[in-house]
C-alpha cells in the first residue's frame, strides 16, 4: 500500500522544519536579521536624508544574496544528510516511492528557504518603514516572483544533489544562481559580435538557468510601477516547467541509484 | 604532489605577470598621494587602502546607476560604434554626457531573444536610452560624500561631486568649493583638484589672481611626471590651457604664448595650446 504524496510531503516538511530548529539553522537567519537591524540603526544615527535609495539598494542586495545562499545550503543538504546519517533506509523501508521522497525533499527545502526569505524581507520592510522609507506596491510582486525563484532554485539544487557531492553541488549551484545573468549577456554578445544565429541563441537561452529573471529588486529600489501580471504568470510557468524538468532528471537518477 | 608542484609554476608565472601589471597602476595612483610610503611599505595599510578604494569605486559605479533609475548602460563595442546598430544613449537634461554608450538590456528591435527579452525588459529597469532624463541630482549627492569619506584619496569623487552640487543649485557654490578644498587638503599632490579650484575661482568667483595661484600649483604638481589617469591628465592639460587663456585675456600675449609653449612640451598635439603658441 502506497502512502499518498501529500502525506509524505507533509511529514517530510514537518520533520525538516523540526530538524532546522534542532540544528539551530534558524539562528543563522536570526543573526543575519540582527545584523540588518544593527546596520539600520547605524543609518538612524547618521541620518538617511538623501540616502534613501542607497539604503534600499543595500537592503535588497543583502536579502538577495543571503536568501540565495541560504536556499542553496538548505536544499543541498536535504538528501545527502539522510544518506550520511543512514536515516534514508528506514524512510525507504516504508511504502514511499523514491519520486515521492525527492518531491517531499524539494517541498521541505522550498518551505524552509521560503520562510527564511519572507522573514528577511519582512524584517527589511519593517526596518525601512522605521527609517521613513516606504516601499511601492511592486514590493508585493517582488516577493511573489522571488518565492517562485526560490522554488525553482530548490528544484535545481535538489536534483543536482542526486548527481554531485554536496560540496560540488553547492559550488555549482551558487555559480549558476549568481552567474545566470552573465550567461545571457555572453549569448547576446556572441550574437551581435560573432553572428551566432538567433535560433541558436534562443535554444541555448531556453536551456540555461535564469535565476536572475526572478529578481525584481532593482525595480523596487527605484520605485518603478508594478509589472503586468502576465509577466509573473509566464515566470510561474517557466518555474513549473523548468523546475519540474530538473526534478524529473533527479528522479531518473535516484530511482536506480544504490544508496549508501 | 608532483601535479601540484607543476601547477604551482604556471600559477606563479600568472601571479607574477598580474602583480607587474597591477603595480604600475598602484604606483600611478600613489604618485598623487602623500601616503605613498605607507602604501608601499606597510602591507596592512596597502590592503586596507585598496579595500577602501574598491568600495569607493563601487559607489562611483552606483552613481551612474542611480541617476538612470537602475537602468544599466555600457560602452558600445567597436562594431556597434562602426555600424551604429545599437541605440546611442543621449541626455535630455544635460546632467550627464553619454559618448558611445548604450543600454545593457537591448531594445525590442535589436533583441534576438523575443519572449525572453520581453520578460527581461519587464522585470529589470529598462527605458529607451535615446534622449533620456535623469533622476534628481540630490539623490546621488550623498554618494559622493560617502565615497570621499570612505576613501579621501578618491579624486574623481571630489571633482564630480562638486560639479553635481553646483548642478543641483547654483547657490551651492560655496559648498562645492569647500568640498574641492577638502579634496585638495587630502590630496595635496593631485593636479586635477587644483585645476578645478582654479577654474571655479576664475569662472564662478571672478578672481583671476587666486585662479592663477591654483593653476600654477597644479602645474607644479605635474611637473615631474606624466599622469596616465584621465582625470589627472586632463587636469594638467587644462591647467596650461587656462593659464594661457588667462594671460591672453589680461593682454599679456607673451606670457600666454610662453605658457602655451610649456604646455605643448607636454601635450604636443593640443590644438588650443597651439593656437596660443603662435
Amino acid at each position: 500500500m502506497r502512502v499518498s504524496t501529500w502525506q509524505v510531503c507533509r511529514s517530510l516538511a514537518m520533520v525538516g522544519l523540526l530538524e532546522t530548529v534542532r540544528r539551530k539553522d534558524l539562528y543563522v537567519v536570526l543573526i543575519l536579521t540582527m545584523l540588518m537591524v544593527l546596520g539600520a540603526s547605524a543609518f538612524r544615527i547618521f541620518g538617511v536624508s538623501g540616502l534613501e535609495i542607497f539604503v534600499k539598494d543595500v537592503a535588497f542586495l543583502t536579502i538577495g544574496v543571503l536568501s540565495t545562499v541560504l536556499t542553496v545550503l538548505i536544499a543541498a543538504r536535504q538528501l545527502p544528510d539522510e544518506v550520511q546519517r543512514r536515516t534514508i533506509y528506514p524512510l525507504l523501508a516504508r511504502p514511499i516511492a523514491r519520486g515521492q521522497l525527492l518531491f517531499g525533499k524539494w517541498l521541505t527545502a522550498f518551505v524552509m528557504a521560503g520562510v527564511s526569505f519572507v522573514f528577511l524581507a519582512g524584517t527589511a520592510y519593517a526596518l525601512l518603514l522605521l527609517l521613513g522609507i516606504p516601499l511601492k506596491p511592486i514590493f508585493g510582486q517582488y516577493l511573489l516572483l522571488k518565492l517562485l525563484g526560490i522554488g525553482w532554485l530548490c528544484a535545481l539544487v535538489v536534483a543536482l544533489s542526486v548527481y554531485l557531492t554536496p560540496a560540488a553541488n553547492i559550488t555549482l549551484s551558487l555559480i549558476l544562481a549568481f552567474g545566470s545573468g552573465l550567461f545571457g549577456r555572453l549569448l547576446l554578445m556572441a550574437h551581435w559580435e560573432r553572428g551566432v544565429s538567433a535560433l541558436g541563441i534562443n535554444w541555448l537561452y531556453g536551456v540555461l538557468p535564469h535565476y536572475d529573471l526572478f529578481d525584481m529588486s532593482q525595480k523596487v529600489v527605484y520605485d518603478w510601477s508594478p509589472v503586468p501580471w502576465w509577466v509573473l504568470g509566464a515566470m510561474g510557468l517557466y518555474a513549473l516547467a523548468s523546475g519540474g524538468l530538473y526534478l524529473l532528471l533527479g528522479w531518473l537518477r535516484l530511482r536506480k541509484q544504490v544508496l549508501g | 604532489m608532483r601535479l601540484v608542484g607543476l601547477l604551482l609554476i604556471p600559477l606563479g608565472l600568472i601571479a607574477g605577470i598580474a602583480i607587474r601589471g597591477a603595480s604600475s597602476v598602484l604606483r600611478e595612483r600613489a604618485e598623487t598621494l602623500d601616503a605613498i610610503t605607507l602604501y608601499d611599505r606597510q602591507a596592512m595599510v596597502s590592503v586596507m587602502g585598496e579595500l577602501r578604494s574598491s568600495f569607493a569605486g563601487y559607489l562611483w559605479a552606483k552613481t551612474d546607476e542611480y541617476t538612470h533609475g537602475g537602468v544599466l548602460l555600457r560602452p558600445m563595442t567597436e562594431r556597434e560604434k562602426r555600424e551604429r546598430t545599437a541605440r546611442a544613449a543621449s541626455s535630455a537634461d544635460e546632467l550627464a554626457h553619454h559618448e558611445d554608450e548604450t543600454s545593457v538590456i537591448p531594445e525590442r528591435e535589436r533583441d534576438p531573444r523575443g519572449f525572453w527579452g520581453e520578460i527581461e525588459r519587464q522585470v529589470k529597469p529598462f527605458f529607451d536610452v535615446r534622449h533620456h532624463f535623469h533622476r534628481p541630482v540630490r539623490e546621488v549627492l550623498p554618494l559622493y560624500r560617502f565615497m570621499t569619506w570612505v576613501d579621501p584619496t578618491f579624486v574623481p569623487g571630489y571633482l564630480v561631486g562638486a560639479q553635481m552640487l553646483l548642478f543641483e543649485n547654483k547657490a551651492n557654490l560655496s559648498q562645492a568649493i569647500t568640498f574641492l578644498k577638502e579634496g585638495a587638503r587630502n590630496n595635496p599632490r593631485s593636479i586635477a583638484l587644483f585645476t578645478e579650484l582654479g577654474r571655479y575661482a576664475l569662472i564662478y568667483q571672478g578672481n583671476p589672481v587666486q585662479a592663477e595661484r591654483y593653476f600654477r600649483r597644479a602645474i607644479a604638481n605635474g611637473s615631474r611626471w606624466m599622469p596616465q589617469n584621465p582625470f589627472e591628465r586632463d587636469g594638467l592639460l587644462n591647467a596650461y590651457r587656462w593659464l594661457a587663456i588667462l594671460k591672453h585675456r589680461e593682454g599679456r600675449t607673451e606670457e600666454a604664448r610662453r605658457w602655451a609653449q610649456h604646455g605643448l612640451s607636454r601635450f604636443s598635439c593640443d590644438p588650443v595650446l597651439r593656437q596660443f603658441a603662435r
